[in-house]
């Protein structure tokens, strides 16, 4: 298996650790980011309807004032 | 690397380290199974992407 060998020279007491700690601090992270950056998680978990459905009449209403 | 009862300085063989290796890697593959299944449903049930 490839890198197999590598607790020959890393002690698992140490590396696993470092590597479990590495995904986790990752995924907690983008998680973060993506709540606090968007609205829509928010609104998801408080129960509200997609905002996906207010799109294209949100986009219709934009267009003739951008054409105009 | 020829000796394969050759204690390493972490104190393990080659193939007691393959063995946790086998192990680690099983376990990330069972975490990534389980992550994509719950990010299949978050893009099915949340407005993620839509």
């Amino acid at each position: 298996m490839i890198y197999g060998k590598i607790w020959c020279v890393v002690k698992p007491s140490v590396g696993i650790p470092i590597f479990l700690s590495a995904v986790a601090i990752a995924s907690f992270s983008v998680h973060l980011a993506i709540t606090t950056n968007t609205t829509w998680v928010k609104d998801f978990l408080n129960g509200k309807p997609k905002a996906a459905a207010t799109a294209p009449a949100k986009a219709a209403a934009v267009t003739p004032s951008v054409r105009s | 690397m020829s000796d394969k009862d050759k204690v390493w300085p972490t104190g393990l063989t080659e193939a007691e380290s393959e063995e946790i290796h086998r192990h680690l890697i099983q376990g990330t593959q069972i975490f990534g199974m389980i992550a994509a299944l719950a990010h299949l449903l978050a893009y099915l049930y949340s407005p993620w992407l839509k």
